[in-house]
């Protein structure tokens, strides 16, 4: 039984005459306990995609799905008051703490105790400052930093504020937004231990963004990849980053952009082109005109998800797949 | 090296900065932008009237009437604006001021423009000693309260157009000075200054060519705002009785009717025109410096 | 910190030194002695005259004069007024006291309500509200402080009849109570304090919209509201508290500014303050009040511009800190 579940989720905005689809028809679960991601390119909507679902995006945005629960609560439709109780206490957002996550005038200590006494007004101060301070003693920061101001705490111990805020109380489904972007290597290995040691201890359900395939292959169960608002490709991390490598030539490409210790890869290399324009999205295969394995059916027929092989749960949507089936014995 | 280098990359860094198309650019922008559009149609406007004005009212300026009967007269089809307490027709006088108040908004400008570009630029550049103490001079000419120093000036050396432009420059230049700085100050780091120096360009070369056309955008921007500023400063000395009882600016005007009375005597025609005429101006100047300055201001165009 | 205040202090005192240099050139060491230009102006007797030579010190040299200047000020000795008969220094302290209840009660105004506007127009960004409100505050902003002052009086004193034409107080009144004085002082209040609050009050909201709208599109506003705060606590505790720290460093503009506002309503309104002091003293050539009135301008603007710096530095943790 899942505990997220989007079903052909589509945001757009309107922009003069056209409505540009930030998100086209996605579907997404996330399972209790489990740890799922999210790639692709900047702008391909995948952000948009973790707002929608937490209703946090602007006002002009058109939002639509054919389901989007959380646990039994529809997102859809649930009411303000009902949905700002569950916000925090059921669904959490890590943004880049790096940046400007924090506000810079509040210690970080009473951002994170704002959010405990949102949702537990009864609790004492003793008791939420307690738990403030095992709240960052939990990601490795010394309790007595509750007292700084942003400004005076370095990217990754920001990021690491930012994740103990987001488990201050004890939500279901954690959405983590480039939760390693803007941070030095070392730095970045150092959250990446802290996410899988927390998934582990606490069991979190976890969405993780990123448009580094290398950090989603070390924490997630299951990957997505996203591409010019769609899901081009899904399945256990195993399969995808495993021998016989992804399916999609998008998953392809953007692996082959991070170097890896082995596989005996050539070269790095980006992707040639730009994503498409999503008010005047292009016919057939939205990637086909950055592919390089395109053939002709690639330009008229939008393919849509297909099991890969015999795994159901693999699925690409690439005309290559029957291909494949029809030549393979 | 020696003689003139004749490198084109250090041919003097655009004007207008990053906006294409150089001025005819900056002005299809303006004319683009709504309150860019508008400012500008008025300033035009204003212009006309300045120039052709006087030749609308057919009065001679000072004519005064011949009897009692012919002064503080409400609106009528002889004088569209009524007469003041001398008899004179307002019209023309409304219609005269227009020029008048234009005349020393643009001069008290161009002076202010002229020093608080020369501090600035000097200051951004130099940098070290010379920035400190020229920033501290200009602070604190920041901080003295600009009417009541007009005011001082104005009493001591007299009453003259003159020294109310002389007195509105020395109360504005500061902010000048600052805003045009900082854009120095950020030409400065550019690195065709730095190649500049290696090439061996002299540092008064490089002030103008490189510098000063790269804070030019700004100054003009700054400058039509500062028009605006300057005609509301000569309204308001003329109105405390500072300005030159002679020259019919539409401070003095005012000033002219506050004395008589007119207010608490309810004589609108005396006061509204030459009010209204003030704010439709300063409006102009004001629509076409704020549209201005967020075309040419790189900052503002690039939070855009 | 207290090293910040010690040596903004130190600057302050160095300003002020410089303020009181300023006023010392600009009426002792202008062309004419200061007692020509008097006595141009009215008529002296020899003791007038002596008197004048004292205050002066005229026949000493100039870093003596200088002295005997800072020295009389310290003292209280701020010159004799020959238009009041009487000495400077309590002529202006009573105008202070006028003044600061008009000064006091528009600035709150102003910045109370430009804040609360300038938010709203920011909260309703791009709809015709707010483009109305921005065009509105630069038509404001263009209108001379003392034009706004003769319109109101025309309109609501003079063709309306509902409120009186100048002054302070009502003339040859008798107050039974102290309320109907302060009901009478109320009521001459209104007008100039509405003249002083109209165009000042555009740049609050200007200043204040922009800040907010910038505060709006941080990241950690989307934090806020995500945590499940109430819209209002977003607003206030995330949004406002950012955008104040710009609005903060607009009051020690807003202060000089406030000064030629306040001489200007003044004059229009007879308004026995700061502000109609230097304008008679103006227009019967009184030196010895137009110098102290310029040096209790300065003096207060000074004052407020070091106020608003320790204001903005006690606000943004950032600076605080460093």
């Amino acid at each position: 039984m899942s505990l997220l579940r989007v079903h052909d989720l589509t945001v757009a905005y309107p922009a003069g005459t056209a409505m540009i689809r930030a998100v086209d028809g996605v579907d997404l679960d996330v399972n209790p306990g489990e740890v799922v991601g999210l790639a692709g390119e900047s702008g391909c909507g995948k952000s948009t995609l973790a707002l929608a679902i937490a209703r946090l995006l602007p006002r002009g945005a058109v939002v639509s799905a054919d389901e989007m629960s959380l646990g039994g609560t529809d997102l859809r439709t649930v009411a303000d008051d009902e949905l700002r109780s569950l916000r925090w206490s059921r669904l959490s957002l890590v943004f880049q703490g790096a940046m400007s996550g924090f506000n810079p005038v509040m210690r970080v200590g009473d951002q994170i105790a704002e959010a405990i006494r949102t949702h537990e007004p009864d609790a004492g101060r003793r008791e939420v400052a307690d738990r403030v301070a095992e709240l960052l003693s939990q990601v490795g920061i010394a309790p007595a930093r509750s007292e700084d101001f942003p400004h005076q705490m370095s990217g990754g111990m920001k990021q690491r504020a930012m994740i103990a805020m987001a488990l201050a109380c004890r939500p279901e489904l954690v959405i983590a937004d480039e939760p390693t972007t803007a941070l030095d290597v070392m730095t970045q290995a150092q959250i990446l231990d802290l996410i899988r040691r927390l998934a582990d201890e606490l069991g979190l359900a976890m969405l993780i963004i990123s448009h580094d395939l290398t950090v989603l292959a070390e924490l997630c169960d299951r990957v997505a990849v996203m591409y010019a608002g769609r899901i081009v490709e899904r399945g256990e991390a195993d399969e995808i980053f495993g021998a016989a490598g992804p399916a999609h030539p998008y998953t392809r490409r953007l692996l082959d952009c991070y170097p890896r210790l082995e596989g005996g890869q050539g070269s790095i290399s980006g992707i040639p082109g730009s994503p498409p324009d999503l008010a005047n999205p292009p016919s057939g295969c939205r990637f086909h005109d950055r592919c390089d394995k395109a053939v002709p059916r690639c330009t008229t027929d939008d393919p849509a998800l297909q099991m890969v092989g015999s795994s159901a749960g693999h699925l690409a949507a690439c005309h290559l797949l029957a291909i494949a089936e029809a030549v393979s014995p | 090296m020696t003689g003139p280098m004749m490198n084109p990359s250090l041919d003097a860094a655009p004007a207008t900065g990053h906006v294409a198309g150089g001025w005819r650019g900056v002005l299809r922008q303006l004319v683009a932008d709504r309150m860019g559009r508008i400012g500008l149609l008025m300033v035009v406007a204003v212009v006309l009237v300045a120039v052709a004005g006087p030749l609308l009212a057919p009065y001679d300026r000072t004519a005064v009437a011949a009897s009692r009967t012919g002064i503080l007269q409400s609106p009528s089809a002889a004088h569209w604006l009524g007469t003041d307490e001398l008899g004179r027709d307002i019209l023309r006088q409304v219609l005269a001021g227009t020029s008048v108040s234009l005349e020393i908004g643009l001069i008290a400008t161009l002076i202010t423009v002229l020093i608080g570009t020369a501090v600035g630029v000097l200051a951004g550049w130099f940098t070290g000693f010379v920035d400190a103490v020229l920033m501290r001079i200009t602070d604190f000419f920041l901080v003295l309260p600009s009417l009541p120093l007009m005011i001082a000036l104005g009493a001591i050396i007299g009453q003259s157009l003159t020294m109310i432009v002389f007195v509105i420059a020395l109360t504005s230049w500061p902010s000048t000075a600052r805003i045009v700085r900082s854009q120095a100050l950020a030409v400065r780091e550019r690195e065709v200054v730095a190649r500049a120096r290696t090439v061996g360009l002299s540092s008064a070369g490089i002030l103008w060519r490189l510098i000063l056309p790269g804070v030019l955008a700004l100054v003009i921007a700054n400058a039509v705002l500062v028009i605006a500023g300057s005609i509301l400063a000569e309204a308001t000395l003329s109105f405390l009785g500072l300005g030159d009882p002679t020259r019919t600016s539409w401070g003095q005007i005012l000033h002219n009717a506050f004395v008589t009375g007119a207010v608490g005597n309810g004589y609108w025609w005396y006061f509204l025109p030459p009010g209204i005429g003030i704010v439709i101006v300063v409006l102009a100047f004001s629509l076409v410096g704020q549209s201005l300055e967020r075309i040419l201001d790189p900052r503002l165009a690039a939070a855009a | 910190m207290a090293q910040y205040i010690g040596r903004k202090l130190g600057y302050l005192v160095l300003t002020l030194a410089a303020v009181l240099a300023t006023n010392f050139t600009l009426f002792h060491l202008m062309p004419g002695d200061p007692v020509t230009h008097i006595a141009r102006g009215q008529h002296l007797d020899a003791e007038a005259v002596a008197r004048l030579r004292s205050f002066y010190g005229l026949d000493m040299p100039l870093p003596s004069q200088f002295i005997t200047y800072v020295a009389h000020l310290f003292r209280g000795d701020f010159g004799w007024s020959y238009t009041y008969q009487t000495s400077v220094g309590p002529i202006v302290a009573k105008a202070l006291g006028n003044t600061l209840i008009l000064v006091t009660i528009s600035t709150l105004l102003v910045i109370v309500l430009g804040v609360l506007i300038g938010v709203f127009a920011a909260s309703r960004r791009g709809t015709r509200t707010d483009g109305g409100l921005v065009i509105g505050s630069l038509v404001f902003w263009s209108l001379p402080t003392f034009w706004v002052g003769m319109l109101l009086i025309f309109v609501f004193a003079v063709s309306l009849g509902w409120l009186p034409i100048a002054g302070m107080f009502t003339a040859d009144a008798v107050y039974p109570t102290v309320f109907t004085k302060i009901a009478d002082l109320a009521r001459h209040l209104i007008l100039p304090t509405v003249a002083m609050v109209l165009v000042d009050i555009a740049q609050f909201v200007l200043i204040s919209r922009s800040s907010l709208l910038a505060v709006l599109s941080e990241d950690y506003m989307t934090t806020a509201r995500a945590k499940g705060l109430s819209p209002r606590r977003v607003l206030w505790r995330h949004g406002v508290r950012n955008a104040l720290l710009p609005v903060v460093t607009a009051t020690s503009l807003y202060a000089s500014a406030t000064v030629g506002g306040t001489i200007q309503v003044e004059t229009v309104f007879s308004w026995p303050g700061m502000g109609q002091l230097i304008y008679l003293s103006v227009v019967r050539r009184d030196y010895p009040v137009m110098e102290a009135c310029f040096l209790v301008f300065a003096i207060v603007v000074v004052l407020a511009n070091f106020a608003s710096d320790v204001l903005y530095r006690l606000l943004d943790p950032r600076v605080r800190l460093t």
